[in-house]
């Protein structure tokens, strides 16, 4: 199993074989977990989040396949799937609903990862943190209200006053300032 | 700036990239894509960027009994409590003595299997689950679920869990452990509920199997929102307490906020 890559692990998921499921987990619930509570701060929330997404896997319909993207980018977009119906259900029972500012995200519970991975992480984090310092404070909160809080097109014309086009034009903008500031090779892909 | 491509459905790039598309405008997207190189460049810089997105947070370690966590659900939703153990024992006694703080919140149709739907509950409200009876209808969807860890001093090979499933139209409340010890002659678990400073009967179960796993389920309505503060299961001398006499084994928090 474990020189399975994750495509060939997901096939035997789908055949109900747990012990592939098990791998998967081991290979991919920090960055969904990690994903769970940057997005809600709350460990309920996120366990919870995790084990959907888990059980997303063993249910699901839907084929993975790697020619159409990797698989951490494909457990993600159902991860994000997660949070976002969440969190629209959040604000749909609280209109007073308050989301945690900026520099209270960087504050994580103490479970620290290895040197390595830290030093790993680091660098690609720093390369994004990097391509944001060519976004506009507006373009970096479009992206926070839309990406991380879920909010749709729809909701972010009416939050900012502004027509659905001109929403998806700054947010086509916004993304094609950071494609071009992110190094051009696939490394931190 | 203009960032529409040459087609009325180029507008759609943002909305593909961002997976905010219904399946039919997305299939023809798709059809769109093999013929429309503005579309087919603009989706790889977009898609290049969006995927970048997530790297913008911290790495978080999960905490360590998340696995079985969601392995627990993982049995809970196939039905899998092994045959053995299928089956699920409550007495008539106790329900009736908790069945008045109940009849807000549950459904007292009757104690039973999770894979049996409220006719069925019924129907074997008295015998066991003959452990031969075939496997029913998956389990569709778990609303949600809360860890049960085993409570201080109870030592710490068991683990389970605490959930709403939906089956069809209808929702049960379900606790599932393992590595429970073993009940011997009369003894039983029970699972008490505590919301508001008070606490309620939510049923009891035996352990019969090596595994040590015990299976509670109770139908609740489908309308209610079923929650509460906290959750702890004691090991009872029998079925019939209405407030705990034993030791407390396992314990769990509130549901995480709808």
């Amino acid at each position: 199993m474990r020189n399975l890559p994750d495509g060939e692990l997901m096939k035997l998921v789908r055949q109900r074989q747990r012990q592939a499921l098990s791998e998967l987990y081991d290979r991919y619930v920090e960055l969904v977990y990690s994903y769970a509570w940057r997005a809600l701060r709350d460990e309920a929330a996120a366990r919870e989040i995790v084990q959907a997404v888990f059980l997303r896997l063993w249910t699901t319909e839907s084929e993975y396949s790697p020619e159409k993207g990797r698989f951490s980018s494909w457990i993600l977009a159902i991860t994000r799937n997660l949070v976002i119906d969440r969190l629209r259900r959040l604000r749909k029972e609280s209109a007073h609903f308050i989301r945690p500012e900026p520099e209270m995200l960087d504050r994580v519970p103490d479970r620290s990862e290895s040197p390595e991975d830290q030093a790993i992480r680091g660098a690609f984090r720093r390369q994004i943190r990097e391509a944001f310092r060519h976004l506009s404070a507006q373009q970096i909160q479009l992206l926070e209200h839309f990406y991380w809080q879920g909010y749709s097109l729809r909701e972010l014309a009416e939050l900012y006053g502004q027509p659905l086009g001109t929403i998806k034009s700054r947010l086509h903008q916004t993304l094609k300032v950071l494609r071009k500031h992110l190094p051009a090779e696939e490394g931190w892909r | 700036m203009a960032l529409t491509g040459p087609h009325s459905i180029c507008d759609c790039l943002l909305e593909y990239v961002t997976g905010e598309i219904g399946d039919e405008e997305r299939e023809a997207f798709e059809r769109h894509l093999s013929h429309c190189e503005y579309c087919r460049r603009e989706l790889e810089t977009l898609s290049a960027a969006w995927e970048a997105l997530p790297l913008d947070m911290e790495r978080t370690k999960p905490p360590r009994d998340l696995k079985r966590q969601v392995f627990a659900a993982l049995d809970v939703l196939e039905g899998k409590p092994s045959p053995i153990t299928r089956r699920f024992t409550w007495t008539r006694r106790a329900w009736l003595a908790s069945a008045a703080v109940f009849a807000a919140a549950f459904v007292l149709v009757a104690g039973g299997l999770l894979w049996g739907n409220v006719v069925d509950l019924f129907r074997k409200d008295i015998a066991p689950f003959p452990p031969e009876q075939p496997m029913a209808v998956p389990v569709s969807e778990m609303e949600w679920s809360v860890p049960l860890q085993p409570a201080e001093g109870a030592g710490d090979d068991g683990y389970g869990i605490a959930c709403v499933v939906r089956q069809g139209g209808s929702k049960q409340f379900v606790v599932y452990v393992f590595g429970a010890r073993r009940t011997i002659g009369n003894e039983a678990y029970h699972v008490w509920l505590v919301s508001g400073g008070e606490r309620r009967s939510a049923g009891t179960f035996r352990v019969s199997d090596e595994r040590g796993v015990g299976v509670l389920a109770v139908p609740i309505r489908a309308v209610d929102s079923f929650s509460f503060d906290a959750i702890g299961i004691t090991l009872e001398p029998d079925a019939d307490g209405s407030q705990p006499r034993g030791p407390r084994v396992f314990a769990g928090g509130a549901p995480p906020p709808r």
